[in-house]
């Protein structure tokens, strides 16, 4: 039995070991296969790397095996969706469009308030200035026509005064006089009666003369009642009385003086009287005039302050308006979904922005060199065309300025330089002058550098395969200058067939050497026959 | 019209003077249509065609005839003292067509003639109008530009001073 499982042992031992080689050979194989297939793939990959890189640098699209024949219910799927994709594109850009519109009335509207807003502050100001001058000219008025008026009043005031005073002498001497005649007539009557009577008797009438003598015996001078008492003192006669009578007549002349002196006087005094009435009249209605002036000046005042009130209650509604606004700004989300507001905001200030650098970019500065004696670009200068990405916005660097896309062929080139020798002022660049002022030599030619250089004096900065291109065009033997005439004779309006396809300008030229009309040649190049066709 | 029927009517009127290969009636085409890569489903207007290939046609002829003109030691001072006795600053068709015969020694064929006087000179008067003459200061800026003493470009649309 041991013999019989050792036999077996053994049997299992040479099974276990034959199974261990076939392994062992199989994984051999398996790792030489393996070998085998990563060679494959990698031959297989470099081959299709260098095929897609050839497809890559030759910029052509991989061509269909022979014999490929694409569904056409595929093909016609395929073209309905770029028709659809194509549809939705222009939507898009229709869309972009309107949104470009509607935000540039936007802007013009805000502007237009803003300088509307200015304009009448600056206007409310002016009043109120205005106002203010007028009240201080009115208040200055006023205090000149009360000081005026004082002054006239006190005046007059004096006037009268002093005219009442010398009335009022005048008429205590007038009275004065007045009684001094009446006594001294009543006396004179008396003493020539008495002496009448008294004739006879003349003892009494001494004796009365000497009492009456008695208290006249001091001498007072020749005039008033004493010249009477003199007269009577002497003895009262027929002539004496005569004499009396004289110097009452006297008196009474004396008294016609003083009484037309007076007259005189009042009249002076009435004349006076007058002119400062009317003085004061016409300082009166002057002064009414000033109160009316000041009560206009008033009511223009209570209008602009009645303005002012309506301004500063608008600004307050606005400035409610304003919060209300920023409040919702601050809020989040827009209505309907839509971006918020200050989504929108920053959005319209980038847009402004890019709105504001293309406004500088548009803006030309063409200026005289009298070095030269041409006009010159005299801003930074330009690239041809900017370059658009998707969404049609020009595309821009890290820096926020527009990357320019190089443009692809010699007359893309040109028509891109008349259309900006055409934008705002540049038409007044010397282009062909400013060429010539760089070729000393007048070899019509200039290197790279200059050729660069009378551009960028031109306001246009080309990129590096936008010159090449160019040059292709100049420089066809490859010399290294650039012949400028041409360029210039094209961007004057003389067509040039330098910057036109060459294919074309190979036609053009079968069109010469045949003298073909348009009709030949539209029958030629269409396969339609045309009448007397000599083609 | 299609690329293939494009190609096909180029082939059709293959000539001595008419050889124009695949590749380059395909350029043509591309330059036309703009397509680039696949042309499937895009057509080609002809007229197009035509009206590049014509203007293609005006700046041969200038040059053309700018170049006999320098070959030939003249300028348009000359042709002018010569044909226009009257020294009026103006020539017709007629006395133009003599004068560059005389100057280029091949008179011009009857189409391009047509299409030099009356397309790329286009002789207008004040008013707008077809005057039919050609003036010297045109003349002189087609064909002298950059000549010493030439004058400045005329006021033209779409051109620069």
């Amino acid at each position: 039995m041991l013999i019989e499982k050792n036999k077996s042992l053994g049997q299992k031992e040479s099974t276990i070991t034959a199974l261990r080689e076939e392994m062992a050979d199989q994984r051999k194989r398996a790792a030489e296969e393996k070998a085998k297939l990563l060679s494959a793939y990698t031959d297989a990959g470099k081959g299709a790397l260098a095929g897609l890189q050839r497809i890559v640098s030759d910029n052509k699209q991989p061509q269909e095996p022979v014999g490929f024949q694409p569904d056409p219910a595929l093909k016609e799927v395929g073209e309905r969706g770029a028709i659809a994709l194509r549809h939705a594109e222009d939507k898009l850009r229709q869309l972009q469009s309107d949104l470009e519109d509607t935000q540039n009335a936007l802007r013009e509207a805000r502007a237009e308030a803003a300088g509307e807003r200015a304009a009448a502050g600056a206007c409310r100001e002016s009043s109120a200035k205005e106002v203010r001058a007028l009240e201080a000219e009115a208040q200055a008025w006023r205090a000149k026509a009360s000081e005026s008026t004082k002054a006239r009043e006190d005046k007059n005031q004096a006037i009268i005064k002093r005219f009442d005073a010398k009335l009022l002498e005048y008429h205590k001497d007038k009275l004065r006089l007045e009684d001094e005649l009446k006594q001294a007539r009543l006396k004179s009557f008396a003493d020539v009666s008495q002496r009448d009577k008294a004739k006879p008797a003349q003892k009494p009438a001494k004796e009365a003369a000497k009492t009456v003598q008695a208290p006249s015996a001091k001498k007072d001078g020749p005039q008033g009642s004493d010249d009477y008492l003199a007269i009577l003192n002497k003895g009262a006669s027929r002539e004496t009385l005569a004499e009396l009578v004289a110097v009452c007549e006297k008196k009474d002349k004396e008294l016609g003086v003083l009484r037309a002196e007076a007259k005189k006087s009042a009249q002076d005094s009435g004349t006076v009287a007058r002119k400062h009435a009317e003085a004061l009249e016409e300082r009166q209605k002057k002064i009414k005039k000033l109160e009316e002036e000041a009560a206009r000046w008033s009511d223009q005042l209570r209008g602009a302050r009645a303005e002012l009130s309506a301004e500063v209650k608008l600004r307050a509604e606005v400035q409610g308006d304003w919060n209300k606004l920023r409040a919702e700004m601050q809020g989040g989300a827009g209505p309907g979904g839509g971006p918020s507001y200050a989504e929108m905001g920053g959005r319209i200030k980038e847009l402004e922005k890019e709105n504001f650098v293309l406004e500088s970019q548009t803006t030309t500065v063409v200026a005289y060199n009298p070095n030269t004696s041409t006009f010159e670009y005299i801003g930074e200068p330009l690239p041809l065309q900017a370059r658009q990405d998707e969404s049609g916005r020009a595309a821009r660097d890290r820096g926020g300025q527009p990357i320019a896309s190089p443009l692809g062929s010699a007359e893309e080139i040109v028509a891109s330089l008349k259309s900006w020798f055409r934008l705002g002022v540049n038409d007044r660049l010397s282009v062909k002058q400013v060429f010539e002022s760089l070729d000393v030599d007048r070899f019509g030619e200039l290197g790279a550098q200059d050729f660069a250089k009378a551009l960028a004096r031109l306001g246009v900065s080309l990129q590096p395969q936008e010159h090449q291109i160019l040059a292709q065009a100049l420089d066809p033997s490859k010399a290294g200058y650039l012949g400028y005439r041409g360029l210039v004779r094209e961007l004057e309006g003389v067509p040039q067939s330098l910057f036109m396809h060459p294919g074309i300008v190979k036609l053009a030229g079968v069109a010469v050497d045949r003298d073909l009309s348009p009709k030949d040649l539209t029958s030629l190049i269409s396969g339609t026959p045309a009448a007397g066709s000599r083609g | 019209m299609s690329l293939e029927a494009f190609q096909k009517n180029f082939t059709q009127a293959k000539a001595t003077d008419f050889n124009f290969a695949s590749q380059e009636v395909q350029a043509i085409f591309g330059y036309i249509t703009g397509a680039t890569g696949r042309v499937e489903g895009v057509k080609l207007e002809i007229e197009a065609v035509v009206q590049k290939v014509y203007l293609g046609v005006h700046a041969i002829l200038i040059e053309r005839v700018r170049a006999a003109l320098e070959h030939a030691g003249k300028s348009v001072a000359h042709i002018f003292a010569e044909h226009d006795p009257r020294n009026l600053g103006f020539l017709d068709r007629k006395q133009l067509s003599r004068a560059f015969g005389a100057v280029t020694k091949k008179k011009l064929e009857r189409n391009m003639e047509g299409i030099l006087f009356t397309e790329v000179f286009k002789p207008v008067n004040s008013k707008g109008n077809t005057s039919g003459k050609i003036s010297q200061s045109l003349l002189k800026f087609y064909l002298e530009t950059f000549a010493p003493g030439s004058p400045e470009a005329p006021r033209k649309a779409g051109a620069p001073q």
